[in-house]
């Protein structure tokens, strides 16, 4: 039997079901079956920002998650939390350090912040760490392919051709 | 100058001004969020709109009509250029190099050049030449802008020049307003009907094209050619394939355009966008060079060719339409040098001073940087601008040389060829840009027959390959480099639509998920 671990798990919106029909309606096949189920590490940041406009200040807050393996960050959407148990094989672990993801989140918030605002300007951001959260990614097999699929926002990526 | 004119331009920017201060106040928030940080809910049309009123500067409304205007049909080589430019790049090296930068963690395109070629020598060249450069075009802006501010309120030159940079500094350092994605697709369709009614204006004024034509022979029928004045070019395919270049290839080169394809959502996405972009550029690209052309006729006497399309606006339309126009230009102008302003800004402060000088920068050092230097631009911009202000379409066109001769083969073969190595990288830079510097500078063109950019994508080229090949045991490309050029490029059997639909923010995670899967984690 194997060993299963508890984690902190960004509840998902697609099941395998929802995960096969989003394949299945890209690619035109009935043939995508799901391989597997994999849960990707992230550190998640709550960001309080202070954009500065020509009306004044506008505050907002972002969640934005860094690639726990990658090291890069993103934006998401607010999401809720669940405490599930997985298989233990099933969780990629974390390589990145909490000290260089913080860093990639508030370079990555200040950046975007700048590029979207086109401003030369100084951001105010206030980082708040919420801790490690993974998240489920649906593995597809679709006529030769292997594609994953994101169970939150129904994203999907080719996988190489050694994972395929 | 009509103070409806000046009515109508006032009553233009308060709409732009409304429309950003709506968009910034609504409840949520979600809008902002959505642009300030990727403007994910923004859809192909409106993200091809905004990229194209910011790509459309000073050098459209001025350079583009006076070449018109002084060369006759000639100028249409570089229109046609330029309008499948942006296709072009997107085919070419926008995918790939999405999904490499997103590998390699790179943020602006800069930085993607050094981690593609790890060689500390690059990003400092890289950064330094863009800086320069972007300068140069920012000047341009400068320049256009004061020229058009001081046609259309009658302010003298010195001080119009002096209000437009004015301006162009308030919101760089401000923002906010002008960024939200509405204004900028309000001012795409604004500058689209806006140059379009003058055409047609200027058609309709003359009695139709082939009357206009025939007008323009019997004033110089060299015009008519497309060699351009008195023939000057008649032969000359180096010149002609210059300027087809020039805005076709040559925007493959450009670090401040190249940055766009880090920003893409998805192959699809992406397709549709640029399909807008062609069909909104297949209908604006031409008509400034065709408005010059036509100025010869309208305006005979004019002293300044760079105001043809602002002179044949103020002749031929009501005042309001007028009014409306010129705002939408000038707002086009401010616009773009906003943009060209932050870009250098970034470059200078992330990677030149945070990469080189002071790592451990804090946000705050790392703005008061980019502030610096933009001031520096704007006070060096306007004294030259001032005190002997160069053309437009001059300008412009040694900018995008240069940069095209240093970046094109670097940008190209950081996608397209694993042996592109950081020692064929920085040569080609470099020589890239002596030859195009010289070639311009020396006036080479008019002795060679052949254009300084495409002497200097020629050069670059060659010492590209050259080099890499040259240096491939002594500085090999890593294979973290290689394994991610792979994993960028096209693999099947695929069925299409699954490309199509890849969302490039997944390419990190796919290309862990892909190695576990392959190898097993290495951390087990």
């Amino acid at each position: 039997m194997s060993r299963r671990i508890q984690i902190s798990l960004i509840r998902p919106l697609l099941g395998a079901t929802d995960a096969v029909g989003v394949i299945s309606s890209i690619a035109g096949s009935h043939a995508a079956q799901i391989e597997r189920k994999i849960y990707y590490p992230y550190f998640w940041y709550s960001a309080d920002c202070a954009a500065r406009t020509l009306f004044g200040k506008k505050a907002l807050t972002i969640n934005c998650l860094v690639d726990g393996r990658g090291g890069l960050g993103a934006t998401a959407d607010s999401f809720e939390v669940d405490e599930p148990a997985v298989p233990r094989e099933a969780v990629m672990l974390c390589r990145t350090g909490e000290t260089q993801a913080r860093r990639s989140a508030q370079r990555f918030v200040t950046h975007n912040l700048a590029r979207g605002s086109k401003t030369v300007g100084n951001f105010e951001v206030a980082l708040e760490s919420r801790g490690l959260v993974y998240k489920a990614f649906w593995l597809v097999r679709c006529e030769g392919a292997m594609v994953m699929v994101d169970s939150v926002t129904a994203a999907v990526h080719l996988l190489g051709e050694r994972a395929a | 100058m009509s103070m409806t004119v000046i009515l109508f331009l006032v009553l233009y920017f308060m709409v732009v001004l409304g429309i950003g201060f709506w968009a910034l106040r609504q409840g949520s928030g979600a809008d902002l969020e959505g642009y300030l940080l990727g403007g994910r809910r923004v859809g192909p049309m409106a993200t091809a709109l905004t990229l194209q009123s910011t790509s459309m500067s000073g050098f459209m409304f001025l350079g583009a009509g006076a070449l018109g205007f002084s060369q006759g049909y000639w100028a249409l080589w570089y229109a046609a250029g330029d309008i499948g430019g942006g296709v072009l790049n997107l085919s070419v090296i926008g995918r790939r190099m999405r999904k490499l930068s997103q590998m390699m963690g790179a943020l602006t395109s800069i930085e993607y050049l050094e981690k593609r070629y790890p060689l500390p020598a690059v990003r400092l060249f890289a950064g330094t030449l863009t800086i320069f450069l972007l300068g140069f075009y920012v000047l341009a802006q400068f320049i256009a802008g004061g020229k058009g501010m001081a046609l259309v309120t009658g302010i003298p030159y010195p001080a119009a020049l002096a209000i437009a940079v004015a301006v162009i500094l308030i919101y760089t350092f401000m923002g906010g307003y002008l960024a939200v994605v509405y204004t900028d697709f309000f001012q795409s369709l604004i500058m689209l009907v806006g140059v379009l009614w003058i055409a047609v204006a200027a058609v309709t004024e003359l009695g139709g094209l082939t009357a206009a034509n025939h007008a323009i022979a019997e004033i110089d029928p060299t015009l008519l050619s497309v060699w351009g004045k008195d023939l000057g070019f008649q032969g000359q395919w180096g010149i002609v394939a210059g300027a087809l270049l020039i805005f076709s290839v040559g925007y493959m080169g450009w670090p401040h355009v190249v940055t766009r394809h880090m920003a893409m959502r998805s192959p699809a996405t992406a397709r549709s966008a640029g399909a807008w972009a062609t069909v909104w550029n297949l209908f604006f690209v031409p008509t400034p060079y065709i408005v010059g052309i036509l100025a010869v006729v309208i305006l005979p006497g004019l002293d300044d060719p760079e105001l043809a399309i602002f002179q044949v606006a103020e002749k031929l339309l009501p005042p309001a339409v007028t009014g409306l126009v010129m705002a939408a230009i000038m707002a086009a102008i401010m616009s773009t040098a906003d943009s060209l302003l932050l870009q250098t800004g970034s470059i200078a402060a992330r990677d030149l001073y945070e990469r080189f000088v002071n790592p451990n920068a804090s946000e705050t050092q790392m703005v008061w940087v980019s502030r610096g230097l933009v001031l520096g631009i704007a006070v060096v911009g306007y004294l030259i601008a001032l005190v002997e202000p160069p053309s437009v379409f001059g300008i412009v066109i040694f900018a995008t040389s240069v940069l095209g001769s240093a970046f094109l083969p670097a940008y190209v073969c950081a996608v397209w060829w694993r042996k592109a190595n950081s020692a064929g990288a920085l040569a080609s830079m470099v020589v890239g840009t002596l030859i195009a510097f010289v070639w311009q500078y020396a006036d080479l063109a008019a002795t060679t027959s052949m254009a300084p950019m495409l002497m200097g994508v020629i050069g670059s080229s060659v010492t590209m390959v050259v080099v890499s090949l040259a240096t491939q045991t002594s500085m090999p490309v890593p294979a973290h480099i290689l394994a991610a050029m792979q994993e960028a490029e096209a693999i099947g059997p695929i069925p299409k639509r699954l490309l199509a639909a890849t969302d490039f923010s997944l390419t990190t995670e796919a290309g862990e998920v892909s190695e576990m899967l392959a190898g097993g984690d290495r951390d087990e």
